[in-house]
């Protein structure tokens, strides 16, 4: 391929470290001129010519600075008039160009974002900075189309309009492993028209082991603007068949339906979501209960995402902390729950980061249907292990090598897990857990396979999980 | 967190104030080092990285001086010889004597100048630094955080200058949304002269094509040695086939 373009990005690399102080262009009283915002250095063309000039001389240096600007991309640039004085001296008048309006059609809300991603209203037309800011702004804005015409309004300055299509439809694919279910294939839809996001989704183990897992979802958000506070509504179904305990005996079939409305407060890559939720269950094969509403109330959720603004995987940070509180008409008590997950990069050395990363759940709830599995793909470590908790902590380091620049890593993997069952972190169990993973990642695809093991255990008895994911 | 703001143009042209805190002191004699470097000559290994995984390879010799002259004489992967100069950019394939030519583009528009070569004095107009405090560049070491903001856009630069080992240690533009579109690493820096120069600069950029990543090796690295200024010229001759970069 042609890398040269990406070369003359990094021409100056060395050469910033030469500093020169500025210079100031004196001395040049043969030529006057008007309108410049010495956004370009034509001080050497000025200077050429020194004592009396002619016409002609004029003629080329004005030829000659009309073909400076346009080889810069200030291509809306003119000169408006050039005198020549009879003492032999000229006055050459400039017709820069600023653009003085940006017209967006075909994004709704997000118009005034769009027209300010183009090009920054005010300053000189450049037409280099404008396909590069097309470019971006394509990508930004998830635009399928962006067609930009320019035109000179009645002022000399300069009128872009542009029209957009938005790329509307988005598909994920991707197949998940589980020590518990199995694999499990998973596809999600998402519509994005007129400022808003809706979409559905679903996944299921289609009963591959005693165990069985099926969701689905589907959500609406009032904005899809990366950045920009939204309410949203969404409501998820379950479909699980689990064990009351860590026996093949005792399995029931636990169907719920989560539904959840609020508002989401975003700024930056901080978020804060409030929401009214509820879930309400039905259980079969379950002993003393049938179902019910096991929750209602409401749910606060904190976020922090900042990899839309690193420009480096290895230095990106995300969390997301959901805590809820409400009323357990099953258990006739309140009922209180927290979940939170985090992934913090960090880089050691060149092609070597660190990844922290872990997963905390909580519940005050008693009932087995309302706790998770200890040794799910969280921490896949142990077969044939299903132990239930109702509250877990799991912290991990992951020691990520980059064997293909930006594309396969590999990494060792350490896990360390505690958990427990009631209110009180007494007893509780630990467990730690360490091996390997290697994953890649290419544009819209990403795979990776993952060996963990018990360190309590034999090496022999861990694990192996594979997921693989792709956005069309 | 402490904002100390101080005109970059003071900086540059070496004005100092006496108001200027000891936080800055550092920053300021690293500026001042720099503005000792006039000419810097060095073999060059880039390795480009673009998005689709692939990666290309050019080694040769690097020329660079004050003025924003360099001369880049590629040996692999094919001779090539690259001069920017007043008058523009000139890349020749020798082999094949072909001339790519573009006209130089200006820096007072899209970026901020800092640390680029020649920086007219309109450039420095209404940009300021601000001290953003102190954050962890590795695991174990700290960096002093400036931010350096125009006025002209809405571009914001920081740099990540170690005050105990004295060098420049990371460069970000960050667009007006807050996303990082240039990120530099400046890394293995050596001691010339009385001045930390790195040696490997490790650049990831958003492009137009997707995020890109280059790792640029300097060695044998000269500082203020003779440079004949003949090098930065670049003559057009008859047999050479001609054509523009359509490239900033």
């Amino acid at each position: 391929m042609n890398v040269r373009k990406y070369i003359i990005s990094f021409l100056i690399l060395l050469s910033m470290f030469i500093i020169s102080p500025a210079e100031s262009a004196e001395g040049r009283t043969e030529i006057r001129i008007t309108g410049s915002s010495s956004a370009v250095d034509i001080s050497d063309i000025l200077s050429r010519k020194s004592g009396t000039l002619s016409e002609s001389d004029i003629k080329k240096i004005c030829a000659d600075i009309t073909g400076r600007y346009h080889d810069r991309g200030y291509t809306a640039f003119y000169i408006e008039k050039a005198v020549m004085n009879s003492d032999g001296t000229a006055d050459i008048i400039f017709k820069e160009a600023v653009v003085s309006e940006i017209k967006v059609s075909g994004m709704g809300e997000r118009e005034g974002d769009a027209a300010e991603s183009i090009f920054t209203k005010g300053e000189l037309f450049n037409e280099f900075i404008l396909k590069e800011n097309i470019s971006l702004t394509r990508k930004r804005f998830n635009l399928k189309r962006l067609n930009v015409t320019v035109k000179r309004g009645g002022d000399g300055n300069i009128v872009l309009s542009a029209v957009t299509a938005e790329n509307i439809h988005e598909l994920d694919t991707a197949v998940y492993g589980s020590p518990v279910y199995g694999v499990r294939p998973a596809l999600a839809y998402r519509l994005r028209t007129g400022g808003i996001l809706a979409g559905v989704s679903g996944e299921s183990s289609f009963n591959q082991t005693d165990r069985s897992y099926s969701r689905g979802a589907v959500f609406f958000n009032s904005d899809n603007e990366p950045g920009n506070s939204y309410f949203s509504f969404s409501a998820d179904v379950f479909d699980k068949k689990d064990s009351y305990d860590n026996s093949d005996d005792l399995i029931y079939r636990h169907k719920s339906l989560s539904p959840k409305a609020g508002y989401t407060w975003v700024s930056g890559a901080a978020a804060m979501g409030l929401f009214l939720a509820g879930t309400f269950d039905k259980l079969d094969d379950y002993p003393r209960e049938n179902g019910g509403a096991s929750f209602y109330g409401m749910q606060i959720k904190l976020s922090y995402n900042d990899s839309p603004y690193k420009i480096r995987y290895d230095d990106i940070t995300t969390g997301e902390a959901g805590f809820s509180s409400g009323w357990n008409n099953i258990e006739e008590r309140f009922s209180s729950r927290l979940t939170a997950d985090y992934m913090i990069n960090f880089s050691l050395f060149t092609g070597i980061f660190i990844s922290l990363n872990g997963h905390i759940f909580y519940t005050t709830d008693d009932e087995r249907f309302s706790h998770v599995y200890v040794f799910d793909n969280l921490i896949p470590c142990r077969t044939d292990d299903y132990t239930s908790a109702s509250w877990r902590n799991i912290s991990g380091i992951d020691l990520n090598y980059e064997v293909f620049k930006r594309t396969l890593y590999f990494a060792p993997v350490f896990k360390w897990g505690i958990y427990g069952t009631g209110s009180t972190f007494d007893p509780h169990e630990n467990v730690s857990a360490a091996g390997a993973k290697l994953f890649y990642t290419s544009g819209k695809i990403r795979l990776e396979a993952l060996y963990l093991y018990d360190t309590g255990d034999s090496f022999k008895k861990g694990i192996l999980m594979f997921s693989a994911a792709a956005v069309y | 967190m402490k904002k100390g703001c101080i005109s970059l143009f003071v900086v540059f042209a070496g004005l100092f104030t006496s108001s200027v805190s000891a936080d800055e002191a550092v920053f300021k004699k690293i500026i001042e080092d720099y503005l000792s470097v006039t000419t810097i000559k060095a073999s060059i290994t880039q390795h480009i990285y673009p998005e689709d995984g692939s990666t290309e390879i050019f080694s040769g010799h690097y020329f660079a001086a004050s003025k924003g002259l360099i001369r880049i004489e590629y040996l692999k992967p094919e001779r090539q010889t690259v001069v920017v100069n007043d008058s523009g950019l000139y890349w020749y394939y020798t082999d094949r004597k072909l001339l790519f030519q573009s006209g130089k583009k200006s820096g007072g528009n899209s970026s901020i100048p800092l640390l680029m070569n020649v920086i007219p004095a309109e450039s420095l107009k209404g940009i300021v630094v601000a001290k953003e405090g102190m954050r962890f560049y590795s695991l174990f070491k700290m960096a002093d955080v400036y931010s350096i903001t125009s006025g002209k856009n809405k571009t914001t630069m920081t740099l990540w200058v170690d005050p105990a080992a004295r060098i420049i240690k990371r460069k970000i533009i960050i667009d007006d949304s807050g996303r990082e579109m240039i990120r530099e690493e400046y890394k293995a820096h050596a001691f010339i002269n009385g001045v930390y120069i790195p040696s490997r600069i490790e650049l990831t950029a958003r492009t137009a094509s997707g995020v890109m990543q280059t790792i640029t090796e300097y060695g044998s690295i000269v500082l203020n040695g003779p440079i004949d200024k003949d090098m930065f010229e670049f003559k057009i001759t008859p047999e050479m086939k001609v054509r523009m970069i359509n490239e900033r």
